[in-house]
């Protein structure tokens, strides 16, 4: 400016055919995201019109939709499943809302720290969470034993539809929790603080003023838990078989793996029913979220969030709360480490006479057992970098880019979201098998990876996407106006600025795959187990001990990355 | 420095069009403003220069180089335009310092980094902030970023310099200082230089020409002085500054002046016009807030509206008046404190503008 002959050449990109650098980035991304996104549900779209397996020659009709029709036991798993989902979301709306309410705007004893022991459960697998209460509550459990003790007789019978939606509440409490929560933490309180001075007592003003509030909330996370507790896998594999109550994802799992001879026809059919009926719902959940902002009632400031009062009641959301905690996530992860730490746990024995370490040495001293944790930890650490760039990537794409697939790109990675890991699992073994080139991979980490991946890309899509909308565009724009082209913007600006949430999406992604096995059990085989396919074994053995010792490890592991994560970043979970 | 031509620029959100056919040159060096209301298309405009938008129609080229034209299937990525852009938000890089925002684009086009060191500080301190480059943005005030990233866009020696409502978020004593020293520095660097806003006053202080835009469409360019003196359609008179319409209808003319029956009281008044209109044309008459004169009760004067006072409001250096002129309401603005209900509200003959269009 002093000197104005300075003159500096603008910045040249070199392009391949004509097409700049982000162009090829980003077909990059998208072309191989919607093949492994569309294969499996388009390989079981196809094989559900077949007559016979793929690989060999087939008639195509509907003749399998006949079939699963008019087979009895379908009606039944549908009505099995319906009911369950149904209770489990009613469930876990209720508690999680009055524990959102309880711990968050009145003032009962120890609120803040029951407030993330209620969280807590989020990083725990349903499977383990399973195993726990069947430790504690089943029919030969420590608490069941000792209530018939005293009562006589068997006391409940958790092998049932009402046991199974109170377990797998437990696991949907903590998102109807977080929700919630968060909704009245950002609510305004002058709204409130209005009816306050109307003359409402805080009671009325909970019940006519806050509870309406979380409506969006509790929509939005009843309609989770609804599809989340259709897809679960794992509470009606254990509590079910023994029982011989079908549900979806036992129903798929026996049709598939447990028959000698499995039609894959009608399997094909229901995997698409589910589908179908998954992609309904989870549209209504973009509905619901769409039109929930003009319920929305947030100031740009935060204000501090008052709790209320309510005198005496206050001990009753006490003892509400705590007893919860105690007997929903506490008590039966307390029977799963004493399980894990003795020979046998029994309410007749004093669990300290009986302290062994022989569980975990039989985790730790077979090959196969020890493996399966190396490779959870592999199939996580990958799986979690990978799943965690690819989403960020596509964040961009959808929101931050001219590209002309922008949409394509963001419903591709969110529609995994309806799609169970049983399907995704039966979805890949199939297109493995059908496209003999692949049949390599059959069996190997980078399949099963792929596959949590898949199912984990909406987790991470969603931990990004909010951070990434909440930058301003003018600062990529301001990088661009400089001679940055787009994949520069991602990696000198935004990346930086996004740092956050890309290593809240690693940890989310990480945890989730520890936890994951359902799309596992058609995908692995001896060498290629994970943590939760190693402890269905074992637990179909018999060898309870074992498993529990197996859980306990796997929650250390989640416990151990969560912490590290902490230390760094403050981790929001996200549902 | 090259002149900057946009040729029948058009885009469309969702079927309407947010810029609707507009052409315009910037001359080299000139100081160019797109003025309009929220919503016009000004910072569509502009983000099409800059190739933030992607335009549905148009053709854009800064001397040899074309940025876009829809013919060809040209489109020259925002990266690769050469320009400098200074944003609502100043969108400095929060990770960065100071030094290193304004270095990034020097890298970029591999600037050795002695002569790279010498041009950050030299541009520093052209903008008076010599002394904060190791800082980051968030430690600095919103006027000193303001300036940061102004240096960021002038660091790099650009063809364009593109500012999109740069002072808007400074508070209104250091938008005026920041005026005067923005247009100290444009001149310095003789940068062509286009400016987007929606404040009339930044407009008329700091451009060699503005285009008014409203709805997508350029309704007038001009200098300043044309733009407020000599508005060419009733939009623009009421845009920049306040303007009072009356409907009228003409009567007579004679060697540039016409005489105007203004429809609402009957009363004649005559008016110096540039163009010709014929006897009959019914015509808009636009008079400026500023421009009335008050007469003293008593006196008749010539050209005058008679009118009722309804409201009168002290607002410092002046009076506003609200007054009822034969069933519509007129606005005038005057330092003196008139009082009384009936009063003769004069109108210089070179005081008003007469539009063809009806308002």
């Amino acid at each position: 400016m002093a000197d104005p002959a300075v003159r500096y050449p603008g910045v040249r990109y070199p392009r391949l055919l004509g097409r700049a650098r982000e162009t090829w980035i980003q077909y990059g991304v998208l072309l191989p995201l919607l093949l492994v996104v569309a294969a499996p549900v388009l390989v079981a779209l196809v094989q559900s019109f077949a007559s016979r397996p793929l690989y060999e020659a087939a008639v195509f009709d509907a003749s399998s939709y006949v079939r699963l029709f008019t087979d009895e036991s379908f009606g039944t798993v549908i009505g099995n499943s319906v009911l369950l989902a149904a209770l489990t979301t009613l469930i876990s709306i209720v508690l999680g809302v009055a524990l959102a309410v309880l711990l968050i705007r009145v003032r009962v004893p120890g609120g803040a720290l029951m407030g993330s022991l209620v969280l807590w459960p989020i990083y725990i697998s349903p499977l383990v969470l399973a195993f726990g209460w069947i430790i504690v509550y089943g029919p030969a459990g420590y608490v069941t034993r000792i209530v018939a003790s005293v009562v006589g007789g068997q006391p409940w019978n958790l092998y049932s539809i009402p046991g199974m939606a109170l377990t797998s509440s437990v696991a949907f409490i903590p998102i109807v929790y977080l929700y919630c929560s968060n909704a009245l933490r950002i609510a305004d309180a002058s709204l409130e603080n209005a009816a306050r001075t109307c003359g409402a007592r805080p009671l009325r003003v909970i019940w006519t003023v806050i509870l309406p509030l979380l409506r969006p909330a509790i929509m939005y996370s009843g309609l989770l838990a609804l599809t989340g507790s259709l897809e679960e896998l794992s509470i009606p594999l254990l509590y079910g078989k023994p029982v011989r109550i079908e549900l979806f994802g036992s129903f798929l799992y026996d049709y598939g793996l447990d028959r000698a001879n499995p039609d894959y026809g009608v399997l094909g059919a229901s995997a698409m029913l589910f589908l179908l009926f998954l992609a309904v719902l989870v549209s209504a959940q973009g509905f619901v979220l769409r039109n929930s902002r003009r319920f929305i009632a947030v100031r740009g400031k935060a204000s501090r969030v008052q709790r209320f009062d309510i005198g005496g009641l206050r001990w009753a959301g006490f003892a509400l709360a705590v007893g919860y905690l105690i007997l929903g996530p506490l008590l039966p992860l307390a029977g799963l480490v004493a399980r894990a730490f003795t020979q046998v746990l029994s309410p007749l024995l004093n669990p300290f006479d009986v302290l062994s370490l022989g569980n975990f040495q039989i985790i730790l001293g077979y090959h196969q057992y020890a493996g399966s944790i190396g490779n959870s930890l592999i199939v996580a650490l990958v799986g979690g970098v990978a799943t965690t760039l690819v989403a960020a990537l596509a964040v961009l794409m959808a929101r931050r880019s001219r590209f002309r697939f922008a949409r394509v790109t963001e419903v591709a990675s969110l529609a995994p979201q309806a799609m169970p890991g049983v399907i995704l699992g039966l979805g890949f073994f199939w297109t493995i098998l059908f496209i003999p080139p692949l049949r390599p991979l059959q069996g190997s980490l980078i399949t099963i990876i792929v596959a949590f991946g898949v199912a984990a890309l909406p987790v991470a899509f969603s931990a990004i996407a909010p951070m990434v909308m909440q930058i301003s565009e003018e600062l990529d724009q301001a990088a661009r106006s400089v001679g940055v082209d787009w994949w520069g913007t991602f990696t000198r600006v935004l990346a930086r600025l996004i740092a956050p949430a890309l290593l809240a999406s690693f940890v989310l992604v990480f945890v989730t795959m520890i936890k994951a096995f359902s799309a596992a059990v058609f995908l692995g085989n001896a060498d290629s187990d994970v943590i939760g396919t190693t402890a269905l074994t074992l637990w179909g053995n018999g060898n309870t001990g074992a498993v529990a010792a197996l859980s306990c490890l796997q929650i250390a592991i989640t416990a151990v990355v969560v912490f590290l994560a902490g230390k760094s970043v403050k981790v929001t979970a996200y549902a | 420095m090259p002149e900057l031509r946009v040729t029948n620029l058009t885009k469309r959100f969702a079927g309407r069009a947010a810029v609707d056919d507009i052409s315009f040159t910037v001359a080299d060096g000139e100081f160019f403003t797109l003025l309009g209301p929220s919503g016009c298309g000004k910072s569509t405009t502009l983000g099409a220069i800059a190739g933030l938008e992607a335009p549905d129609g148009g053709r854009i080229e800064a001397g040899e180089v074309v940025y876009l034209d829809t013919d060809t299937h040209t489109f020259l990525n925002p990266e690769e335009r050469n320009l400098g852009m200074v944003f609502q938000s100043y969108a400095l890089w929060p990770h960065m310092t100071v030094a290193g925002n304004l270095e990034l684009p020097l890298r970029l086009r591999k600037v050795a980094s002695g002569e790279r060191d010498r041009r950050v500080n030299e541009v520093l301190d052209q903008v008076g902030l010599g002394d904060c480059r190791d800082r980051y943005p968030h430690q600095m005030s919103g006027g000193q970023q303001q300036r940061v990233a102004l240096a960021r866009a002038l660091v790099y020696s650009p063809t364009l310099l593109l500012l999109d409502e740069p002072l808007s978020n400074l508070d209104a004593k250091l938008r005026e200082q920041a005026r005067v020293w923005l247009k100290e520095i444009q001149r310095e660097v003789g940068i062509t230089t286009i400016y987007v806003t929606h404040d009339q006053g930044e407009a008329l202080t700091l451009s060699d020409r503005i285009a008014v835009l409203r709805d997508g469409k350029i309704l007038q360019v001009g200098t300043p002085q044309e733009i407020y003196e000599l508005p060419t359609m009733p939009a623009v008179a009421d845009f920049i500054g306040r303007c009072n319409f009356l409907a009228g209808t003409i009567l007579t003319t004679r060697d540039g002046r016409v005489t105007v029956r203004v429809e609402a009281t009957g009363t004649e008044l005559s008016i110096s016009v540039k163009d010709t209109y014929q006897p009959g044309e019914p015509v808009t008459l636009g008079i400026r807030t500023e421009r009335f004169t008050f007469a003293t009760s008593g006196t008749v004067p010539d050209n005058a509206l008679p009118v009722r006072l309804t409201k009168r409001l002290y607002s410092g250096a002046w009076y506003e008046y609200e007054l009822d002129c034969g069933g519509q309401a007129l606005f005038a603005r005057h330092t003196a404190c008139v009082d009384g209900d009936e009063l003769m509200l004069g109108i210089p003959e070179d005081g008003a503008y007469v539009f063809r269009e009806n308002v």
